[in-house]
């Protein structure tokens, strides 16, 4: 909540702010927890035009409701997508692939095929889509010669690329509109992902530029863990959430990030970060390797719209990920 | 954006917090004097308080431009081309080197775990020397911080290493490799010996500042950096804090200094319904840290390593042998003999 000079209200002159500074009252949200409608009968009338001008201003910041039909109406117009993740039995898992205005996660232990399947949704959007794509890389692990294999792999192999003109450029192309962030504090991720929401609220949309269409944080858990326990660290972590949501919902970002596994009871790994956590994304999906038959297997263990426990299989290869059905 | 997700000392936060400063768009329009006089804080800190209101706030035009305010963005074409140029650390053995996609990269974590014995130290010094294989060669030419912290670094055994690098160098052109003296070689590993886990952490702290005085380094070794962290910890949720903490500077100094890390782990047993196996120390968290997993273990009385996690390469594995040299091929050691019997 703001202070109650940040508004900029005429009636508020420094010396009702005095009075009101006093009385312990300082920002809006102090005013709402202290003001008591009986009280202001006998005040003066500077300070009754106050009191109704701070709940006037209250009144100014709701949003009003919208109704269903409303927002299916907005979401046609605006063409909101399912953004493909460039592996055929992910994207049928999904229905679509990744859905613009959520946060996708993934969970899985160590090398269970995270960060494969962010690489490969980055490729599939820079290259299908021809939209931006933010990569924030917290753990190292992002490889920009493992990506233009992808890219080779969705262009249509490397023979496609001696033998078509300008695939080579498309691969180039689709690499100049992903852009990397290496962060590996919480706080600076925080700012980052504030400033990207202004950036993004405040951009005026052209017809040539590429707009940004999806936002990958790969691994999200690596700059929370480090500050988890405790009250600060908890509220930083749920800041981070706000902030994701916000930027999916409000930018229409289609958000993927990545979460680590700990040990759970009996051994049995669990998704990091706690049952705070588990509120935040909107879909959540549980990767797995199988070293001896190399095959990965992702489950939707969380899906707002669509059914759980569902399964999909893909191999890691060379030029991509390939889907086992 | 919220007060509380600024980088300040919880008790600035609770003073600006009981003041009403709640979110950074109340920050935008104070001076430093007003700050300080309402949050009760020195003009000092109020300053500081704000300098951190992110650009974006104080003003909309400037956040106009993708690039503008996001600062320390890389298209991924301009790293692909960074890639390219990378400089690769040599294990001593191609064949290791081949799954390693050419050695041991800069800017990446790369942990070496093995049960005691197989070779984990001797690949840790063979690196320290090899690092400094001058450019002509083919090699990195830098120098190397050497972490020990289980006094397992065996300085006789490092000059053995240089000495057979320096011949094989020398072997391969005398005219370049003249100037190579084994003292050079030696006083460019900084060895740095750790005792117990605040040291460590003292350590990756002040690497930045030892970085900063030593340009030339591009390789930092931890042997192993799982020692001092094995015992005596009652609180296990806090140690797996101190080591996300480590790891995430770790990560920084490797990508802002561009040098090579090397951290060596120790294995442990892990219990589970279908019998028990080893597997890499200090829990499944920290199995997140690294960007390469390399994993030596003894098969059929042979060495063997095994790429188990890059986000790059394919898993691989590779033979290996140490000989008196160091870290070498193993079909290499088979043939050598024959190479040697004619002349003698």
């Amino acid at each position: 909540m703001p202070r109650l000079d940040s508004p900029g209200l005429f009636s508020l002159t420094p010396k009702i702010l005095a009075d009101f500074a006093a009385e312990g009252i300082l920002s809006v949200e102090d005013f709402l927890l202290a003001h008591n409608p009986n009280l202001d009968e006998s005040r003066t009338e500077a300070r009754k035009q106050a009191v109704v001008d701070i709940l006037g201003y209250i009144d100014r910041q709701s949003c009003g409701f919208r109704t269903s039909a409303r927002m299916l109406q907005e979401i046609e117009a605006r063409g909101e997508r399912y953004l493909p993740t460039g592996c055929e039995s992910l994207d049928k898992l999904l229905e679509g692939g990744l859905r613009e205005g959520t946060v996708t996660e993934l969970v899985g232990g160590s090398s269970s095929g995270k960060t494969q399947v962010c690489m490969q949704v980055a490729a599939s959007v820079a290259y299908r889509c021809r939209a931006m794509v933010g990569f924030v890389d917290t753990c190292h692990s992002f490889s920009a010669t493992r990506l233009s294999h992808m890219l080779g792999g969705l262009v249509g192999g490397r023979d496609a690329v001696q033998r078509r003109v300008g695939a080579a450029d498309e691969i180039g192309d689709a690499m100049k509109s992903i852009m990397h962030y290496s962060i590996f504090d919480i706080f600076p991720m925080l700012s980052f992902l504030n400033q990207l929401h202004t950036t993004l609220s405040v951009q005026v949309q052209s017809m040539e530029e590429k707009v940004m269409r999806l936002l990958i944080v790969d691994c999200a858990s690596s700059v929370i863990s480090p500050i988890l326990g405790g009250i600060p660290g908890h509220a930083l972590m749920v800041s981070m959430g706000i902030i994701l949501k916000k930027l999916a919902l409000e930018n229409h970002l289609a958000v993927l990030i990545t979460n680590h596994t700990v040990g759970g009871e009996g051994g049995h790994p669990k998704p990091a970060l706690g049952e705070t956590w588990k509120a935040m994304p909107s879909v959540r999906l549980l990767l797995a390797r199988d070293f001896s038959s190399n095959l990965c297997h992702a489950t939707v263990m969380k899906h707002t719209s669509m059914a759980c426990n569902r399964h999909a299989a893909f191999q890691i290869t060379r030029t991509g990920l390939r889907p086992v059905f | 954006m919220d007060v509380l997700t600024l980088a300040l000392p919880p008790s600035q936060r609770s003073k600006l917090l009981a003041a009403g400063f709640h979110t950074t768009a109340a920050l935008v329009s104070v001076t430093p004097f007003q700050l300080s006089q309402e949050a009760n804080i020195t003009l000092e800190e109020a300053t500081v308080v704000l300098k951190l209101v992110p650009r974006s706030d104080i003003d909309h035009v400037g956040a106009l431009s993708l690039s503008g305010p996001l600062t320390g963005s890389t298209t991924a074409w301009d790293l692909l081309i960074h890639e390219k140029n990378r400089r690769k650390i040599g294990t001593g053995s191609t064949e290791v080197d081949k799954i390693l996609g050419g050695g041991v990269l800069s800017k990446e974590l790369t942990e070496i775990c093995g049960v005691p014995g197989v070779g984990k130290t001797q690949f840790s010094m063979q690196l320290a020397v090899n690092v400094q294989i001058p450019a002509e060669f083919g090699g990195v030419g830098g120098h190397a911080i050497y972490i020990d912290t289980e006094g397992s670094f065996m300085m006789e055994r490092v000059l053995q290493i240089t000495e057979a690098v320096i011949d094989d160098l020398r072997n391969k052109s005398p005219a370049s490799a003249e100037d190579l003296t084994v003292e050079d070689f030696l006083s460019h590993i900084y060895l740095l010996r750790v005792h117990d886990p605040v040291e460590q952490l003292a350590v990756v702290n002040t690497l930045p500042t030892l970085l900063d005085e030593h340009k030339e380094v591009r390789l930092v070794v931890f042997d192993s950096v799982t020692f001092n962290f094995r015992q005596d910890f009652e609180d296990m949720a806090g140690r797996t804090r101190l080591l996300a903490n480590m790891a995430q500077k770790l990560m920084a100094v490797a990508e802002n200094y561009d040098v090579a890390i090397v951290l060596v782990n120790q294995v442990t047993h892990k219990v589970t319904s279908e019998g028990s196996r080893t597997v890499p120390a200090l829990g499944e968290s920290w199995s997140h840290v690294c960007t390469n997993r390399l994993m030596v273990y003894w098969m059929d009385g042979q060495r063997y390593a095994h790429l188990a996690k890059s986000p790059s390469l394919p898993v691989g594995t590779a033979p290996y042998v140490i000989t008196e040299e160091g870290v070498r091929d193993a079909q290499e050691s088979h043939k050598r003999p024959k190479l040697v019997e004619p002349h003698g």
